[in-house]
Formats: C-alpha cells, sequence, structure tokens
C-alpha cells in the first residue's frame, strides 16, 4: 500500500474517536452546555486582583455555583455559574458582604425552556447550514466524488472540533456554536483551493499538491496569527471562546485538508487514470 | 473595452465606497446630548422627541448630561435649540422632567453587550398570536410615552423551530428595576366627554338636574360649586369645568377602566372586528370595543341632545364635544363622536380613525387600543431571560477589542512578510482588510445596524476569510508565473473562481442562521453575509488589481539579470 493511503488512517481515527467521545457524551454524562443552551444564571465579575475561587464557591455554597475565573488585559474576569432560580442581586450582595469589592458586574438568567428552544434551533441550523454547504459545493464543482471529499472533511473539522473542545472543558454556548459554523467557512477555503488547483490545472499531482498546501499554509499562519491575537488579547470572554474553537479547528483542518482531503483526491484520480 | 480601465474602475469604486463608509461613520466634531425620555409631565413634551439632539440652552451650550443640571430649578421662559432648532418653553414648576445622554462618538450603535444595560425576553403564557405581540408592545410603548420612563427597544422575536413569540426589551444603561416598573405599571382608564349647559336668564339644565348661575357663582340642584369641583348625577361623576354668564360646562366621566370589558384586538368574522384598510388618500382603522350597559347608558345620557357641528374639510358631522382618553389623569388623546351616536347606548361601539400612511393607522390604532385597556398587558407574560450587562465592562471592552485587532493585523502582516519577504505585497493585505472591517461598518451605519459582540465576531470571520483570499490571489499570481502555464487574467480568473466557490459556501452555509436563527446568532450570519458580499464585489477584485501591478513589476525585474 502506498504511504499517502497508509497516512490517511490518521485522520480516519481521529474522526472515529471524536464520533464516539460526543455519542459517549450525549448518551451519558451529557454535553458540556453553558448557560444559554441549558439554562440557569451567570454573574461575571471583573477585578484587578486574582479572585480567590474556592472561597467564593464557600461564601455561595448555598447556590451551589460552579466558580471560573479568566484572564483579561485588564485583570480578572470571574464567572459564577448557579440555577435559573438564583437571585443575582443576592448573588452580589453576598459577595460584597463577604469583603469583595467591585464596581461593575453582568449577569444573565436564563429560564431552562428558553435555553432548550435555543439549543434545539441551534442544532437545526447546524444541519441546515451543513446541508446549503454541501450543494454549494456541489455546484461550484460539478464533480460529485470531489465535492464529497470538500465535505467530509469540513463534517470532521467541525465534528473533531467540538470533541476537542468539550474534552478540554469548553462549554457549548452559542457563541462557541458560532465558532463551530465559521469552521464550515474556513475549512472549505483551502478544501476548494486544493480541489481546484488538482482538478483544474495541468501538471503532476503531487506538484500541484505541494503549490496548494504552500498557499494553504500561509493562510493558516495568517488566520492563526490573527486568532491567537485575539486569544490573547482577551477581550471578552465571548470573542475569546471563538477564537480558541477556531484554532482547534484550524489545527484539525491542516490534517483534514492536506491529508484526508489530499490524498482522497489523488486515490480518485489515479482510479480515474487507470 | 479596455481591459485595464475596467480593473481601474474597480480601484475606483473601491476608493469611492471606502470614503463613502468613512463619511457614514464619521465622528461628529461637534459636541451635544441626545434626548432619551421627556417625561408626559415635562414642559418640554410634545416639544422635544426622543432622539433629538439638545446643544444650547439660554446662552449655555449643553455638551454633557451634567449640563442640564443648573436647568433643574429654573423657571420662566427657556429658549433651546434641538436638532439645530430655536425652540421655546415656559416653564412653570421647576423641572425639565427630560433624561439625556451624552451624544455617542460616531454613528455607529453599538448593541448592549457592549454599552452596558439590560434585556429581558418575555415568553407569553399559553398559545398566543402575533397580533397579541404586536399590541403588548404598543402597551409597554405606550407606557413608556405616558409616564416618562427610560426609553426601550421591544422586539417581538419569533422562534420558526419551536414556534414560540417572544418579546424581546432593550433598554441601554437601564437596570432589571426599571423594567419590572415598566412591566407593572398598570393605569386607571377614563374617557370624558365635555357637556356645555346654555343658561337662560342663568337657568339651564344637566341630565335631570337644574343648573342656576347668578353672579358667577353655579349651582347644581341648589348645591353650590366652584370651578373644578366634582360631584355626581345618576352615578356619572362631573367636573365643573367653566362658569360664564350664558353657559357652564361640566367635564362628565362616561367611561371608566370597568366600563370596557372587551377591545377587540384581533379581528373575528362574525364576531368583533379590528383591521386597517386602505381608503382614498390613506388609510383607516377601525376596531370594536365592549362596553357595560352602565357605561353605555353613561354615554347616552350625557351626548343626548347635544349639538352638532360639520367639519368643513371633511364634511363629516360631529358632536360639538369630543371624547377625552385619560390614563392616571393625564389626557392622553381624544376622539371626534359622530353625531348619529347621540343620546344611544351602544354596548358595542366602533372605534375608527384616519392616517396617511399605514404605518401611522397601525400605530394610532394599537396606542388607542392599548389606551382603553388601560395600559394593562393583553396576555400575560413570563420573563425568561435576563442579561444585565455593566456599562463599565462595555467602554473598556471596545478598547480591548480595538487592540487585540491591531495585534491581530501585526500578526498578520508578520506572517504575510515572512512568506513573501515584500512589504509591498503584506502591506497592501492588511491595508485592504482594514479597509474592509470600515466598509462593513459603513454599512451597519446606514442600515442602522447595531453592532453587538456577534457582529464583531462576525467582521473578524470575513476578515479571516478576506485575508485567505487575498493570499490565495498573491500565490495564484506567483505560481501560474512561475510555471508560465497561464496568462495573468487566467491565473486572476482561477483565483476569483476560488474565491467565489468558498464564499459562495460560506453564504450558503450562513443562510439558514439568518433567516431561523434568534437574537445574537441571527445577527452574526447576517453581518458575516454583508462582509463575505462587499469581500467578493468589492475589496477582492481591487487587490487583484493592486497585486497584479505589484507583482507585474516585480516579475519583471527579475527577469532583467
Amino acid at each position: 500500500m502506498e504511504r499517502y493511503k497508509l497516512l490517511m488512517a490518521i485522520p480516519a481515527i481521529a474522526l472515529l474517536l471524536s464520533l464516539c467521545y460526543i455519542g459517549y457524551l450525549a448518551a451519558g454524562p451529557g454535553l458540556l452546555l453553558d448557560i444559554d443552551l441549558k439554562g440557569g444564571t451567570q454573574v461575571s465579575i471583573d477585578s484587578v486582583q486574582a479572585p480567590d475561587l474556592a472561597n467564593i464557591e464557600k461564601v455561595l455554597a448555598d447556590y451551589h455555583p460552579s466558580v471560573r475565573s479568566a484572564r483579561s488585559l485588564a485583570g480578572y474576569t470571574t464567572i459564577i455559574d448557579a440555577d435559573a432560580s438564583a437571585n443575582t442581586t443576592e448573588i452580589v450582595e453576598k459577595l460584597r458582604s463577604a469583603g469583595y469589592s467591585f464596581d461593575s458586574y453582568s449577569a444573565q438568567t436564563v429560564g431552562p425552556a428558553l435555553g432548550a428552544s435555543f439549543f434545539a434551533q441551534a442544532q437545526v441550523a447546524m444541519v441546515l447550514a451543513f446541508i446549503f454547504m454541501a450543494i454549494a459545493v456541489f455546484i461550484v464543482f460539478r464533480v460529485p466524488t470531489p465535492s464529497f471529499y470538500v465535505i467530509l472533511s469540513a463534517f470532521a473539522d467541525i465534528v473533531e472540533a467540538f470533541a476537542v473542545s468539550q474534552f478540554i472543558g469548553i462549554k457549548l454556548s452559542l457563541a462557541t456554536f458560532t465558532a463551530l459554523l465559521l469552521l464550515i467557512g474556513y475549512s472549505v477555503d483551502t478544501d476548494i483551493l486544493l480541489t481546484t488547483r488538482v482538478l483544474k490545472s495541468e501538471g503532476e499531482i503531487g506538484r500541484k499538491t505541494r503549490d496548494a498546501m504552500k498557499t494553504g499554509m500561509t493562510m493558516l499562519a495568517a488566520t492563526g496569527a490573527a486568532l491567537v491575537a485575539l486569544f490573547v488579547m482577551n477581550a471578552a470572554p465571548t470573542i475569546t471562546q471563538i477564537a480558541s474553537v477556531l484554532l482547534i479547528g484550524l489545527v484539525f483542518d491542516v490534517m483534514n485538508t492536506w491529508i484526508t482531503n489530499a490524498g482522497l483526491l489523488r486515490w480518485y484520480i489515479e482510479r480515474k487514470g487507470k | 473595452m479596455d481591459f485595464k480601465i475596467f480593473r481601474d474602475w474597480r480601484i475606483a469604486l473601491f476608493v469611492v465606497l471606502l470614503v463613502l463608509s468613512l463619511v457614514a461613520i464619521a465622528p461628529s466634531t461637534e459636541k451635544s446630548v441626545t434626548v432619551k425620555s421627556v417625561s408626559s409631565s415635562s414642559p418640554l413634551y410634545g416639544k422635544l422627541a426622543v432622539g433629538d439632539t439638545l446643544s444650547w440652552m439660554n446662552e449655555r451650550t449643553i455638551t454633557t448630561p451634567d449640563d442640564l443640571l443648573i436647568f433643574d430649578n429654573f423657571t420662566g421662559t427657556l429658549r433651546f435649540v434641538h436638532n439645530g432648532k430655536l425652540d421655546l418653553a415656559d416653564i412653570k414648576t421647576p423641572g425639565l422632567g427630560i433624561e439625556a445622554e451624552e451624544r455617542t462618538f460616531s454613528k455607529i450603535k453599538f448593541g448592549l453587550d457592549i454599552v452596558g444595560g439590560t434585556r429581558v425576553l418575555l415568553e407569553p403564557k399559553g398559545n398566543v398570536s402575533a397580533d397579541m405581540i404586536q399590541q403588548s408592545m404598543a402597551t409597554l410603548q405606550t407606557r413608556i410615552n405616558i409616564y416618562g420612563l427610560k426609553e426601550a427597544k421591544f422586539q417581538a422575536v419569533d422562534d420558526i423551530v419551536t414556534g414560540k413569540h417572544y418579546v424581546q426589551i432593550e433598554m441601554t444603561g437601564g437596570s432589571r428595576q426599571e423594567i419590572d416598573s415598566l412591566l407593572a405599571k398598570q393605569g386607571k382608564f377614563e374617557a370624558k366627554i365635555p357637556r356645555i349647559v346654555l343658561l337662560t336668564d342663568g337657568h339651564g339644565s344637566l341630565l335631570n338636574s337644574t343648573v342656576f348661575v347668578a353672579n358667577g357663582s353655579l349651582a347644581v340642584d341648589g348645591r353650590r360649586y366652584a370651578i373644578n369641583d366634582t360631584f355626581s348625577l345618576d352615578g356619572m361623576p362631573f367636573e365643573v369645568m367653566n362658569v360664564s354668564s350664558n353657559s357652564a360646562v361640566f367635564l362628565a366621566t362616561v367611561l371608566n377602566g370597568n366600563d370596557v370589558k372587551s377591545v377587540c384586538i384581533t379581528e373575528q368574522a362574525g364576531i368583533c372586528a379590528s383591521r386597517v384598510q386602505p381608503v382614498k388618500g390613506g388609510y383607516q382603522f377601525m376596531f370594536q370595543i365592549t362596553v357595560s350597559d352602565e357605561g353605555a347608558r353613561k354615554f347616552s345620557d350625557i351626548t343626548s341632545g347635544m349639538r352638532s357641528i360639520v367639519e368643513p374639510s371633511s364634511g363629516e358631522s360631529y358632536l360639538e364635544s369630543k371624547i377625552y382618553f385619560f390614563i392616571d389623569d393625564n389626557a392622553i388623546t381624544e376622539l371626534n363622536i359622530g353625531s348619529d351616536l347621540a343620546g344611544r347606548a351602544l354596548t358595542e361601539p366602533s372605534i375608527n380613525g384616519f392616517r396617511t400612511t399605514r404605518d401611522a393607522a397601525v400605530q394610532e390604532k394599537l396606542m388607542l387600543q392599548s389606551i382603553l385597556q388601560s395600559g394593562s398587558l393583553p396576555v400575560t407574560f413570563d420573563v425568561t431571560r435576563v442579561d444585565q450587562i455593566s456599562p463599565t465592562l462595555g467602554a473598556g471592552f471596545l478598547k480591548s477589542a480595538l487592540l487585540a485587532g491591531v495585534a491581530a493585523a501585526v500578526g498578520v502582516a508578520a506572517v504575510l512578510f515572512i512568506r513573501y519577504r515584500k512589504l509591498k505585497l503584506a502591506l497592501p493585505v492588511v491595508l485592504t482588510s482594514v479597509s474592509e472591517v470600515i466598509m462593513i461598518m459603513g454599512v451597519a451605519a446606514v442600515i442602522n445596524w447595531t453592532i453587538d459582540l456577534a457582529s464583531l465576531a462576525a467582521v473578524i470571520a470575513t476578515v479571516g476569510t478576506g485575508v485567505d483570499a487575498q493570499i490565495m490571489i498573491i500565490d495564484e499570481m506567483m505560481m501560474g508565473a512561475q510555471h508560465k502555464i497561464y496568462t495573468t487574467k487566467e491565473r486572476m480568473k482561477r483565483a476569483f473562481f476560488i474565491i467565489f466557490g468558498s464564499a459562495s459556501t460560506v453564504i450558503a452555509a450562513m443562510l439558514p442562521m439568518a433567516i431561523i436563527g434568534i437574537g445574537a446568532m441571527r445577527g452574526f450570519a447576517i453581518v458575516t453575509s454583508i462582509g463575505v458580499l462587499i469581500g467578493i464585489f468589492i475589496t477582492r477584485p481591487a487587490f487583484g488589481k493592486i497585486a497584479e501591478l505589484v507583482l507585474s513589476k516585480e516579475m519583471e525585474s527579475e527577469k532583467k539579470p
């Protein structure tokens, strides 16, 4: 067997593992959802000093909160999650009387029913987006097999980025969901580049793939640089979340474009050549 | 046609649109404040509207809301400049009764998640029609107008997937308490009709009672009353309005909240009518209400025998008195009474009106309907989502977002410089992307789009794909040249095939979200689509031309040695 065919085993295993992991989460412990998709109360507090998370949890023990914090340019953001029934004013007052001082806070309460309806809507949007994207790809290339490869590699990008983000504890929210949708755009970019170069120009396939890869890697580096800047600057939790999911997705896109899609295309052309 | 001119024309288009965008979002140099609310008790009520800019008051330039504070105890004639026009108001009791905010730096509107404020999503209990949602929003808007509450933005939100309707309320800079008080406010409705009693030798009659006026003092059934005194006849409250030697005017309360049994909101054939229809020169609205027998009797008693007047312009005949609608003792609006209604006890009267535009007719109808319901909401709502965003978080956010943007641009430029070793290529890419951001903001300003976090994420997304597309253009040009396979035109065509291909997939992927997504997600999809369209039709073609110019020079100079 040729080397490139063997190499394709890696992305195949990655996709399989990711699907299994998502399946396991959905069947057992449940997906990690942020409050906008499952309902709940969230209070975010900005502070200059690093917050003492354990102590905040102790002060707010009545609410069974989960507390996390993020660094930002201006200082720290502490995010406190509790049930939808929790009163945000009470939480803030409790923290103040426990000696925490802060000027401003943001609070969000989402009813569980609304969260569930948002989640249902998000799922429908994702499925439709994928179908529409697939139709667009078929229209662009008008050749079924290579179009299918483009779609497969976008699918793999999204599934793998979602699995890994869940694994490292990034909750699915409207923001991260948006990032997954965005990934369709970024992923298809390089796949269309590759497919066009390979199918629509003369020359040896290895050279065409290498040329395309050079362009693709520059694109990746540029997008990556911008995303890393967004991630490091940490302007707002929403934007940081989007940036991190996209970064994970882009790493997988390298594999899925330049191993899966490139390999499959080469295989397809060799079969056609015979 | 000369190909080159055509391409140059693309650059011209790019430059023109860039300049237009800059104008569209340009920060204003003149400082002033924007009116956020005008209370109904304000001496400026009716003269100043929400959204007006206020720049000058009695020899003082108004640049911040604090400048209004010194007028808190002012009485007398107030001269003020709003929207560049001078106006006068006479202030009898101290207090301007207005709220203002500093005018925003540029014409771009930022969302609540950036500027801070409170957003609430209300879910109606039970199955509720879209009409009910419209009526509820009109009622809330009426409450704001009547009570001079802080201006809020209402939006009907439909969930296509589950078929649910919601009402979203946004109050910029508002608090949860302010929204709660808006939701809790309910007024006392009264409809009043003035009745003119003509006197002969000081004698006249009101209902079955005698009215007598001598030396300017009034007596009804032998009891003496002064102006503004109230009394009751046959269960109907009266207020003395005016007394002269030959007439006395009494204001009768013919209907109160309890008398209005129901207001028709949705037209149901054979049951009740509520509609807006086109007529000559505009639109007519009408809706039915159900009034208690007692209310119908009071109306009949007070209009019985009332004189009619013919309105010269329309030729319609009305009673000499109008009916005035009050909420919490504030007169809100008035209606003519058709002269054929005099003395009739109708329990299902209809209310009609005419406006020149459909929109105005619908608004007026909704306003009247909500007043007749005492400003009470036609449906019960549950607060299903609350977002409170502190404004300081918002302000700090913009600064860090800007920094992040600059850092991203520097990062991209560095990558491009490392790959191509040419500043002449790296800089145009970054500048084109910056122009793309400006153009998206320009479009946002023109279509009055609110830039929230999701929209900013969309801007990042499109700029990211934009940079990718520009790299594709450069590489297609350089590699095609290296392998000497294509002409410049062919190379550019191929680059654009890839760009159009990926752009159409992005738009296809965003389409479902733009249609079904609620709130933030929808905005994201729409802004991404706008950005992608600007990219493929304006900035990419222009960049293609620039890349062609830069690269062809490079290639020529490489050939020479």
